[in-house]
């Protein structure tokens, strides 16, 4: 009979490990952090540099879990208005049980394959006397503690600003309260079941590092999708724009339904969610919770024997390939140091996922996003007798004066002098979004000892590091002015300048991050996000740089507004202060870094 | 050759690691750092390596300072630290590539070099992946191939037998043996002691941060019982030293009250 009977108390022990081991968010003191990570190394820590300051994690996490849970509210709101005056209140929550139950298969998915079948407590685990049926609910447990986190922040403040908008009875609200714990359980229990299955007999997630590439790229590419089709129908200053533009009216009753369908119980939630009358919404909602408790029971009973025999086969050794003669001497060909230093650093951060996802494709995508949507915005602001198209011929107005009295020629020359400061302004801001420099000692974690075998001066290694920073850095300005040079018709000078510019921008950034690093590494992680999401350096290095650009700009609004200074002078001027302030960060950066790294210790 | 000169480490400025020490590591020998755990072996190996800096003294390598001169120092040594986990996210023949570089390894001589390591230590087949796929043995011996591959005079090897199958410790073994006898010089620390008696040429055993004993096994032999294992003087030698620590400790304190007693 014991082999049938689950132990409640075991599973309880099972989940509290499981947390601890993964937390959900790491608020870990990093003093505890650092003697946890002493104890798994046998390391004494010597660790002299400051650690990131637990207050500040929290800060951020709360001011990040606000913003998140505003929008939405602000979002629910509007929506339970619009939706309201036009008789259609019953349509929030099925628009919003549709959301869960999305967000609950898409990242569930990830979460899943990552808990089930990615975590490092599986070897222990296997060995632990739990039955394969409570792994699987501790496991389980789990994945639906993230996306409980997951909808606090952005569908519980939808729900409940939705129904104040719409003007639902005191029950919605209860039973919103109760919904959140059972309304991901069918969802990621069908999604769990899925992944089982298709773990068992074809284990395509079985490189983890390959995975999570391509699961973080298809979350970055979601992300980026819904962020364009929300801005893009934001255009529309209509009610729909709130519901993503879709004219919900059409789908009243049709394709939510259907969708909703395919979870069981989902639709007796929504139905009992807009109920006006208390006790047959709280049928309504008994029987949901029912249908999806049930539906955790089928997954489990189907999917215990699946997951062990998958775990088993993802687990099997792969297959080795010999080089051969000719590609081993291909392989080994002699390199200066400094490459090989750079491709060190290169391979190892293109080839850790959140690596790759924060210091490389943070730093490319995101100001191209920003950008595409600025310049969108900009040109629709300025309407259609606007034309930039004289700046191809600009450069009879770079040597002009530019005060606002008369004629087309001042004109001109002052929108020139307003160009010159905006490419150093926007250029700065996209050096600013820099995930390599800040993070370039922090990768490293405990290995950064290595950095103090190598015969290898530190300049050298740091300038290394340097130069990858600041070549990812460079590379979205650099693809931003060829195309606005080809747009635009920008004549060669103009072109020149913004390479300059992003240039020392980028050089300026990558030495403010660095340096920063240098001063508060993050050595101790337990996981690689850690070194780059929990490190507060990312965020300063951010702030220093609108700070530096801020000084930039601001010497050439002066110049230009108050000294009425041509174009030329500011470009000039422009390119003089990030000189300046290029050589005095380099300078601070060959001094300090082989004091900090000497005094660094492990 | 290897010279500490009374060197000495403390932690947060307290706790002292290791006591001023002086020692000289000739060349020709394999010298062997015995001690229980914590005992400082590893604090030692790392100051000589430049991952820590002495509070005081100074260590040469092969004449070289690791503080004043440290490319030159490092250049002379090939050094495989107790924990494997590093660079895991290369290729073994990528890892290799970077210390030839890196040490400057002739191109004329690398491929055949780490055709000879890979050989010897059975990696041949596993260059072409990376070391995240290799076991904790095959990550131990590709460390050892890359200490290895600049041919230095010095090696360092912090527990280097640690997760190595029998043929490659034997291999390893006779590696450090025909190194020795070409005139250079070989630190390694062990808890194993039949290894430290069958190859090393001295010892020392530390405790504490202090050394011990210093000199061949046969000198430690004359101190005990001639038919004495290593264990059984290693345990005398190092327990010993503890009750006199403890004995130091209590009639320090047995002093510090008398003087209370008599002041107050």
């Amino acid at each position: 009979m014991d082999k049938y009977t689950l132990s409640l108390r075991r599973v309880r022990v099972l989940v509290r490990m499981l947390l601890k081991n993964t937390p959900v968010i790491d608020l870990k003191s990093p003093r505890r952090q650092h003697r946890l990570a002493s104890r798994l190394t046998g390391r004494p820590g010597l660790e002299t540099a400051k650690k990131p300051n637990r207050w500040g994690m929290i800060i951020l996490y709360v001011f990040l879990f606000g913003y998140l849970a505003f929008i939405s509210a602000a979002m629910g709101y509007v929506s339970g208005r619009s939706l309201s005056f036009t008789g259609q209140a019953e349509l929030l929550p099925a628009v919003l049980t549709t959301a869960s139950a999305m967000l609950a298969l898409v990242f569930g998915f990830f979460y899943v394959i990552s808990v089930f079948y990615h975590s490092d407590d599986l070897t222990t685990l296997l060995y632990l006397p739990f039955k394969p049926a409570e792994i699987m609910i501790g496991k389980f447990a789990v994945t639906l503690i993230y996306e409980y986190v997951m909808n606090a922040a952005f569908l519980l403040p939808a729900f409940i600003a939705g129904g104040i908008g719409a003007g639902f009875g005191a029950h919605y609200y209860v039973l919103v309260l109760l919904a959140q714990f059972f309304m991901p359980v069918a969802p990621l229990a069908v999604m769990t079941f899925l992944v089982v299955l298709l773990m068992r007999f074809a284990p395509f997630a079985k490189n983890k590092d390959r995975f999570n590439t391509i699961s973080s790229i298809v979350i970055l590419v979601l992300v980026l999708a819904g962020s364009m089709f929300f801005s893009l129908n934001s255009q529309n200053s209509s009610a729909s724009s709130i519901t993503g533009g879709v004219d919900l009216s059409g789908l009243a009753g049709s394709k939510l339904n259907r969708a909703l369908y395919l979870f069981p119980g989902l639709p007796l939630l929504v139905k009992s969610l807009a109920q006006s009358r208390v006790w047959p919404a709280v049928a309504d909602f008994v029987l949901f919770v029912l249908l999806a408790l049930l539906t955790l029971a089928v997954m489990l009973l189907l999917g215990q024997g699946l997951y062990i025999s998958g775990l088993t086969a993802m687990n099997q050794g792969g297959h080795r390939r010999r080089l051969s003669r000719s590609r081993l001497g291909r392989a080994l060909k002699p390199r200066a140091a400094l490459l090989s230093l750079m491709s060190l650093d290169w391979k190892q951060t293109v080839r850790t996922p959140a690596f790759l996802m924060n210091c490389v494709l943070g730093t490319l995508i995101v100001p191209i996003v920003f950008l595409i949507s600025g310049i969108a915005g900009l040109i629709g602001g300025l309407g259609q007798d606007f034309s930039l198209s004289w700046l191809a011929q600009a450069g009879r107005y770079l040597g002009r004066t530019s005060p606002v009295t008369s004629g087309q020629a001042h004109t001109e020359a002052f929108v020139l002098g307003i160009v010159v400061i905006a490419v150093n302004g926007v250029l700065a801001f996209l050096s600013s979004i820099n995930g390599m420099a800040p993070s370039a000692l922090s990768r490293e974690g405990q290995n950064a000892y290595y950095m103090k075998l190598l015969p290898a001066s530190y300049n050298r290694q740091v300038l290394a590091k340097w130069i990858n920073a600041t070549l990812v850095t460079l590379l979205p300005g650099l693809l931003l002015i060829v195309a606005a040079a080809i747009l635009l018709r920008l004549p060669f000078y103009l072109s020149l300048y913004g390479i300059l510019v992003m240039l020392s921008w980028s050089g300026l950034s990558s030495s403010a991050g660095i340096l920063l690093d240098l001063y508060r590494p993050r050595l101790t992680w337990d996981n690689e996000t850690q070194a780059v999401k929990n490190n507060l350096g990312v965020l300063l290095a951010n702030l220093l740089i609108i700070l530096l650009a801020g000084i930039g700009v601001g010497l050439q609004l002066l110049l230009f507004l108050w000294l009425h200074l041509a174009a030329l002078w500011l470009l000039l001027a422009g390119l003089l202060y990030l000189l300046l302030a290029n050589i005095l960060l380099i300078w601070l950066l060959r001094r300090q870094a082989p004091r900090l790294l000497r005094q660094l210790e492990f | 050759m290897i010279q500490i000169e009374n060197v000495s480490k403390s932690y947060d400025g307290k706790t002292l690691a290791v006591k001023p020490m002086q020692l000289e590591i000739r060349s020709g020998e394999i010298f062997g750092f015995l001690g229980p755990n914590g005992a400082g072996k590893t604090t030692t190996l790392k100051m000589i390596t430049g991952i820590l800096q002495p509070d005081s003294g100074r260590i040469l390598l092969d004449g070289h300072d690791i503080v004043q001169d440290p490319l030159e120092a490092k250049r002379s040594f090939g050094f495989v630290p107790d924990d494997p986990n590093i660079f895991l996210r290369l290729k073994g023949v990528e890892y290799l590539r970077f210390i030839a570089d890196i040490y400057d390894v002739p191109a004329a001589v690398r491929e055949d070099r780490v055709t000879r390591l890979a050989d010897t230590f059975g990696l041949t087949d596993v260059l072409g992946d990376t070391l995240q796929s290799y076991s904790h043995g095959m990550r131990q011996k590709m460390i050892l191939a890359g200490a290895l591959l600049h041919e230095p005079p010095v090696w360092i090897l912090d527990e280097p037998m640690t997760g190595l199958d029998p043929k490659s410790s034997f291999e390893l073994k006779q590696m450090m043996r025909e190194h020795a006898d070409h005139g250079h010089t070989v630190l390694f620390s062990t808890h194993v002691l039949e290894v430290a008696e069958k190859v090393c040429d001295r010892v020392a055993i530390i405790d504490k941060g202090s050394i011990l004993f210093c000199g061949a096994i046969a000198e430690l032999r004359q101190h005990y019982s001639e038919n004495s294992s290593l264990e059984a003087m290693f345990l005398q030698l190092t327990e010993g030293f503890e009750q006199q620590e403890q004995q130091a400790g209590s009639q320090a304190a047995a002093e510090n009250l008398q003087e209370e007693a008599k002041h107050g």
